[in-house]
C-alpha cells in the first residue's frame, strides 16, 4: 500500500502543471484554478478504487477536475446561457495597432465562450485529447464535441474581429493567395 | 436608371431594339422597366457581388475557404496552446507539493 500510494503521489505530481493549466484555461482565474486542482486532488485520492488501473490517469484527473468546475458553474448559478447570449459587439475585443492579436485580447475573448464550448476548445486544440477522449470526459457525444470546437472557433473569430488576413499580419506571399482564393469564390 | 440597368442584360438582337426605343418618348421608355423589374434587381445583385466589402467573419465560418481559414485557425491555435502552455510550463506550487505529501502521511498512519 505505501508504495502504491507513494507511486501514485509521483503520478499525480507530474500531472498537476497540466490540471493548472487545463483549470486556468477554463475558469480564467489562477486562484480558482489552483482551488479546482486542489479539489480534483483531494477526491482522486479518495476515489482511486473507481480508476481503472492501465487507462489513462491525466484524462480521469481532467474529468474529476471539469466536473467539480461546472457543478460549481451551476452553484454559482452562471448559466451557460447567459454566457452564450453574450453579442460580439458588446465585447469591445479588438486586435492591437499593429493588426496583431494580443493575448490578453485573446484570453479575454477565450472567458466570454460559453464553458462547454471553451472545455471543448482547450481540450481538443490545446491539451492535445482526441475528440473521442475529449467525449469521454466531458460525457458526452463524439459529434457533440466536434461541433461544440466548431462553435468555439467561430465565436473567437467573430469575437476578435479577425475579418481579413491582413489584421493578424501574414506575410504578403499568404496574403496574394488569399487574395486569389477569394477571387475565384466570388466569380464561381 | 431603371430602363438603363435593364439594357446591360440585353442580348445583341434586343440591344438593336432598345436603340431604336431610345428615340421613341420618355414615356414608353419608363415603363418598359416597369414592366421588367427583374432585369434592374438582377443588376444590384452582381453590383454586390462584385463589390469591394471584405467579407463578414461570420461568412469566413459558413464555408471554409483553404488559405483564409487554414490561417485564422493556425493563429487561434497558437495562441489557445500558449495560454495553456505558460501555465504547464510552470513548476508544481509549494501548497501541492504539502498536500500530496500529508495525504501520503495520512495513508501509511492507516
Amino acid at each position: 500500500m505505501n508504495s502504491h500510494s507513494s507511486s501514485l503521489k509521483q503520478a499525480l505530481l507530474g500531472l498537476i502543471p497540466n490540471l493548472r493549466a487545463f483549470a486556468v484555461s477554463l475558469c480564467g482565474d489562477i486562484e480558482r484554478a489552483d482551488d479546482l486542482v486542489q479539489e480534483t486532488l483531494l477526491k482522486a485520492w479518495d476515489h482511486l478504487e473507481s480508476f481503472q488501473e492501465g487507462t489513462n490517469l491525466r484524462a480521469w484527473l481532467f474529468t474529476i477536475l471539469r466536473n467539480t468546475y461546472f457543478s460549481e458553474c451551476r452553484r454559482r448559478r452562471r448559466e451557460v446561457e447567459d454566457r452564450d447570449g453574450t453579442k460580439a459587439s458588446d465585447l469591445a475585443v479588438h486586435p492591437g495597432q499593429q493588426g496583431h492579436l494580443d493575448m490578453q485580447d485573446f484570453r479575454r475573448a477565450l472567458n466570454l465562450l460559453p464553458p462547454d464550448q471553451r472545455e471543448a476548445l482547450i481540450l481538443v486544440g490545446a491539451a492535445g485529447f482526441s475528440y473521442e477522449e475529449a467525449a469521454a470526459i466531458s460525457s458526452c457525444a463524439v459529434g457533440t464535441i466536434k461541433s461544440r470546437v466548431n462553435r468555439a472557433r467561430g465565436k473567437l473569430t467573430e469575437m476578435l474581429g479577425v475579418a481579413t488576413p491582413r489584421e493578424f499580419g501574414p506575410d504578403s506571399a499568404t496574403e496574394a493567395i488569399v487574395a486569389r482564393t477569394a477571387g475565384s469564390t466570388r466569380q464561381s | 436608371m431603371a430602363e438603363k440597368d435593364g439594357s446591360t442584360h440585353l442580348s445583341a438582337p434586343a440591344a438593336e431594339a432598345e436603340t431604336r426605343e431610345q428615340e421613341q418618348p420618355q414615356q414608353s421608355r419608363q415603363s418598359m422597366g416597369q414592366n421588367k423589374p427583374y432585369l434592374a434587381h438582377s443588376k444590384s445583385d452582381r453590383q454586390r457581388e462584385i463589390s469591394m466589402d471584405p467579407p463578414r467573419p461570420s461568412d469566413l465560418y459558413g464555408t471554409p475557404r483553404g488559405m483564409l481559414d487554414r490561417s485564422l485557425q493556425a493563429q487561434l491555435g497558437r495562441q489557445l496552446r500558449a495560454i495553456f502552455s505558460d501555465v504547464a510550463q510552470e513548476p508544481v506550487p509549494e501548497r501541492f507539493i504539502k498536500l500530496l505529501e500529508a495525504l501520503e502521511a495520512r495513508e501509511k498512519r492507516r
